[in-house]
């Protein structure tokens, strides 16, 4: 968690940078900020550094409030599986916007 | 889950307001936590009246005169009245300290007194503490070794001394640990704040040969690393040390181990 917290600091950063950039401006400049690989490369970290940093803060809490055992892993899965169908999703939206 | 409310036996219902002092023209008003083992109703707050010109300063003091001039079955630990013997430790106008050196005139308004949070309570004021005791024998508190023993003492360098600085003046009075969310919740597995800074503390002295040892122990998803760095536990210590910096140390030294 220490490693993603230290790597969202600088990803975090270019994410809202690269957010105000576009503020007023239509779905075409998004598509050709995202079309360059530097900022599809770093939209990519940002997606993976932030789901892999939200699922290990959410298995956190379930690891310290839940404490009967098939409500545990029923809770831990149900993150796991919450926390790869919203990366998947990024990710598949950010390629799509990238390559179209 | 864990329990956020309070069962319904021992929830808090209104109690006995005891009579003013006679006489007395500076009154000081005490709301004190009330639980007797030996009836079955639900604990109560009391309410006390002192006379300020009667009475010492400190929170101790005002409770040992309620106990000799209005009501003898208030049941507290107390001791050595200095901050040394860490026995009257509890919940006072909301933050734990110990009774002995906090002062009345610090709190503003009523001075509101409970048990130490999250931990069974004897009677009144007095928590049961076996549980916090058993963690504290777990880390094994004594100076290992495993080097021949020398003729004279273990010799240790003044700079290898100052390292125990800030640890060894723990006086195990538990109010770091029972203002730890970490060690509510989790307080059967998780070892808390004072029993890992008297980890530290062995951890750290020069003359300990068992370091590898005392990691293993400590190397549990629960008994360590249930420290989310709160810090209510460097807030709460009487005694102005910092337990959630130990407990970072001790994270350290399981990294350079790996490393």
């Amino acid at each position: 968690m220490r490693v993603t917290a230290v790597a969202l600091v600088p990803l975090a950063i270019a994410f809202v940078v690269a957010l105000v950039s576009l503020l007023g401006k239509d779905y075409v400049a998004t598509r050709t900020l995202l079309g360059q690989p530097l900022p599809a490369l770093v939209m990519l970290l940002f997606i993976l550094a932030g789901v892999y940093h939200m699922k290990l803060g959410m298995q956190s809490i379930i690891d310290d409030y839940i404490h009967s055992p098939k409500a545990k892993e029923f809770a831990l899965r149900a993150n796991l599986y919450f926390s790869i169908s919203i990366g998947l999703a990024c990710i598949y939206a950010t390629l799509k916007l990238s390559f179209t | 889950m864990v329990q956020f409310t309070l069962p319904k036996n021992s929830t808090v219902g209104k109690g006995k307001v005891w009579p003013k002092p006679s006489g007395a023209s500076k009154i000081r008003e005490f709301r004190i936590y009330r639980w007797n083992p030996d009836d079955t109703a639900n604990p109560r707050i009391d309410t006390y009246f002192i006379d300020r010109d009667d009475c010492a300063p400190m929170v101790l003091d005002a409770l040992i005169w309620i106990k000799s001039k209005v009501d003898p079955t208030l049941t507290f630990r107390r001791s050595c009245r200095e901050g040394i013997c860490g026995s009257c430790a509890m919940n006072i106008d909301g933050t734990n300290g110990l009774a002995c050196t906090k002062g009345m005139d610090e709190i503003s308004g009523a001075v509101h007194i409970y048990p130490l949070p999250h931990m069974p309570v004897v009677k009144d004021l007095v928590p049961d503490l076996g549980v916090f005791y058993a963690q504290h024998a777990s880390i094994e508190p004594w100076l290992q070794t495993t080097s021949p023993q020398p003729e004279t003492e273990w010799r240790q360098s003044p700079a290898d001394r100052n390292k125990l600085d800030g640890l060894y003046e723990c006086i195990l009075c538990a109010c770091c640990s029972t203002s730890c969310p970490s060690y509510w919740w989790n307080g059967d597995r998780y070892l808390g704040p004072a029993v890992l800074l008297q980890a530290y503390r062995w951890l750290a002295d020069s003359r300990d040969e068992a370091t590898g040892q005392r990691l293993d122990t400590l190397e549990d998803p629960f008994r360590l690393y249930r420290c989310h760095t709160i810090l209510n536990c460097s807030k709460a210590c009487p005694k102005g040390l910092n337990p959630a910096k130990a407990i970072a140390e001790i994270k350290n030294l399981m990294i350079e181990r790996q490393a």
